[in-house]
C-alpha cells in the first residue's frame, strides 16, 4: 500500500489529497477518522497530527500533514505517472506554484469561511452569520474576477495545461456550488464557468464524489 | 537582466522573498511601486499586494512560489534550501504550510493590534491573541526539540519564511509579550540561529530595510 491516509472522504481536504492520488494513479488505503467522536481531537490523534485537524498521510515512513503539502509531495513522488500536475518545465512549475499559492493566500480564506457559514455550520446545529456571507461572498466575487481575465487568457490558472494549482480549488467550490448552491457567481463568469464545470466533469472528481457519497 | 523584487521591507513577504535570494548568494535591485496602481497590477501582481519578482526568464508573485522559484533555479548555489532528502523535503512543504494557515494568521493578529494602537495595544485584544498563538508556539517547541530546524537537520525555506516575522515581533512586542518567545527553549535557539545567517543580516543591513529596527 503505498499510502496510508488519516481523514474523511467527504472532507474538503481529505479530497484534495485523495483527487491528488487519483490524478496520479497510486494505490491508497484511508482510515475514516470520525470527526463526530472528536478523534481528531484525541491525544493518540495529536501525537501525528497536533493541530487537531485532518488528513495527515503515511508514505515509507514518513508521516505527513497539511493537504497542499501532501498534493505537491505526491506530485512529486509519483511525477512519472498520471496527469503532468507540475506541467512538463521548470517556468510551468513555477506558474504552477503561483497559482497553488493564490488558492490558499486569496481563494481559501474566502471560500473556506463561505462553506463552513452555509454548509458546516447548520450541520452542525449553528447558525450562519449573513454579515460574514455577504463580506466573504464579496471578497470570492474579486478574486474571481481577477480569474475570470486569467481564464479568458490561459485554458486553467497555470497555463493550457490543468495542474495542481487548479486541482486545489476543486473541493471546497464543490461544497460552495453544488452543495450550497451558491453557483450563480461563477455561472456569470463565462470562462470561470467553463473552467469550473470542466475540473468538476474530470475522473479524479468523479471518483472523489462517489467514494465521498456525493454522486448523484 | 539582473533580479529585481518589488516591494517594501515593511512587508515579511518581501523580506522572506529577499532573504532567499540573497541565501542563494544572488544580488537584486528592490523596486518601489504602487501596488493598487493599473501598471502594477496589470504587469505584476493582479491581485494588488507585494512582493513580485523579475527576471529576464519569469515574472512571478506569492512570496512562497517567488522562493520555490529562487531555491530551484540557483540549486547548487548558495545554501540549499529544498532540504536534503526526500524526508526533508516534504516536511519543508508541511512547515512552509503551517505557516501559511497556523502561524502567519495569529501572528499577523498580534501585529495588527500592535499597529492600531503603539504606545498601548488593547490588552482586551492582545492578551488572546497572544495565548492563540503561544498554542501554536507549543507545537513549535515539540517539534524543534526533536529537530534542529523545522524539515529536519537542514535549514530550508520552511525556516527562511519565518525569519522575518520574528524579526518585527522583535522589534514590535513589548517585553512581556516577548517572554512568549524566549521561555520556549528550542523555538528561541532556533530563532536566535536563523536570524543570525549572514544572508539575514546583510537583508537587514540594506539601508532600504530601516522599519524595524528597535531603538
Amino acid at each position: 500500500m503505498a499510502i496510508k491516509i488519516y481523514g474523511g472522504a467527504k472532507s474538503t481536504c481529505t479530497g484534495r489529497v485523495l483527487i491528488t492520488l487519483f490524478e496520479k494513479e497510486v494505490d491508497y488505503e484511508l482510515v475514516e477518522i470520525d470527526l463526530s467522536k472528536g478523534e481528531h481531537k484525541s491525544p493518540e490523534f495529536l501525537k501525528h497530527q497536533p493541530f487537531g485537524q485532518i488528513p495527515y498521510v503515511v508514505h515509507e515512513g514518513l508521516e505527513l500533514y497539511e493537504s497542499r503539502a501532501i498534493a505537491r509531495s505526491v506530485a512529486e513522488w509519483y511525477a512519472k505517472q498520471g496527469s503532468a500536475l507540475y506541467g512538463s518545465t521548470a517556468h510551468e512549475k513555477a506558474q504552477v506554484e503561483q497559482w497553488l499559492e493564490v488558492e490558499a493566500q486569496n481563494y481559501n480564506p474566502a471560500i473556506s469561511s463561505l462553506v463552513f457559514q452555509l454548509v458546516f455550520a447548520p450541520w452542525f446545529g449553528k447558525t450562519t452569520d449573513e454579515a460574514v456571507v455577504a463580506a466573504q461572498t464579496a471578497k470570492l466575487e474579486s478574486v474571481l474576477d481577477i480569474y475570470e481575465k486569467r481564464l479568458s487568457e490561459k485554458k486553467y490558472l497555470a497555463g493550457d495545461f490543468f495542474s495542481l494549482a487548479d486541482l486545489s480549488h476543486i473541493t471546497y467550490s464543490y461544497y460552495f456550488i453544488k452543495i450550497a448552491g451558491k453557483g450563480a457567481i461563477y455561472d456569470s463568469r463565462p470562462h470561470v464557468k467553463a473552467w469550473i464545470d470542466g475540473i468538476f466533469a474530470r475522473p479524479s472528481t468523479q471518483k472523489w464524489l462517489k467514494l465521498a457519497g456525493f454522486a448523484q | 537582466m539582473a533580479i529585481k523584487i518589488y516591494g517594501s521591507f515593511r512587508s515579511p513577504f518581501a523580506m522572506a522573498a529577499g532573504l532567499a535570494v540573497y541565501e542563494k548568494d544572488q544580488e537584486f535591485e528592490l523596486v518601489t511601486m504602487n501596488m493598487k496602481s493599473p501598471e502594477y497590477m496589470n504587469n505584476f501582481n493582479p491581485f494588488g499586494k507585494i512582493p513580485s519578482y523579475q527576471d529576464e526568464e519569469i515574472i512571478l508573485f506569492e512570496s512562497k512560489a517567488i522562493m520555490r522559484y529562487v531555491a530551484t533555479k540557483f540549486e547548487g548555489q548558495g545554501t540549499p534550501l529544498l532540504g536534503s532528502t526526500v524526508h526533508e523535503q516534504a516536511l519543508c512543504n508541511q512547515w512552509l504550510e503551517v505557516h501559511s494557515h497556523s502561524f502567519t494568521p495569529l501572528i499577523m493578529d498580534i501585529f495588527r493590534t500592535i499597529f492600531r494602537n503603539p504606545e498601548q495595544p488593547d490588552a482586551s485584544v492582545l492578551k488572546p491573541a497572544l495565548e492563540a498563538f503561544e498554542k501554536v508556539l507549543d507545537i513549535y517547541e515539540a517539534r524543534l526539540s526533536a529537530s534542529k530546524y523545522l524539515a529536519g537537520d537542514s535549514y530550508t525555506l520552511a525556516d527562511v519564511a519565518h525569519t522575518p516575522f520574528f524579526y518585527m515581533f522583535n522589534a514590535l512586542a513589548d517585553e512581556g509579550s516577548q517572554k512568549i518567545l524566549t521561555s520556549r527553549k528550542h523555538v528561541y535557539a532556533w530563532i536566535h540561529d536563523i536570524s543570525s545567517r549572514s544572508a539575514w543580516k546583510k537583508l537587514t543591513d540594506r539601508p532600504d530595510n530601516t522599519y524595524y529596527k528597535r531603538s
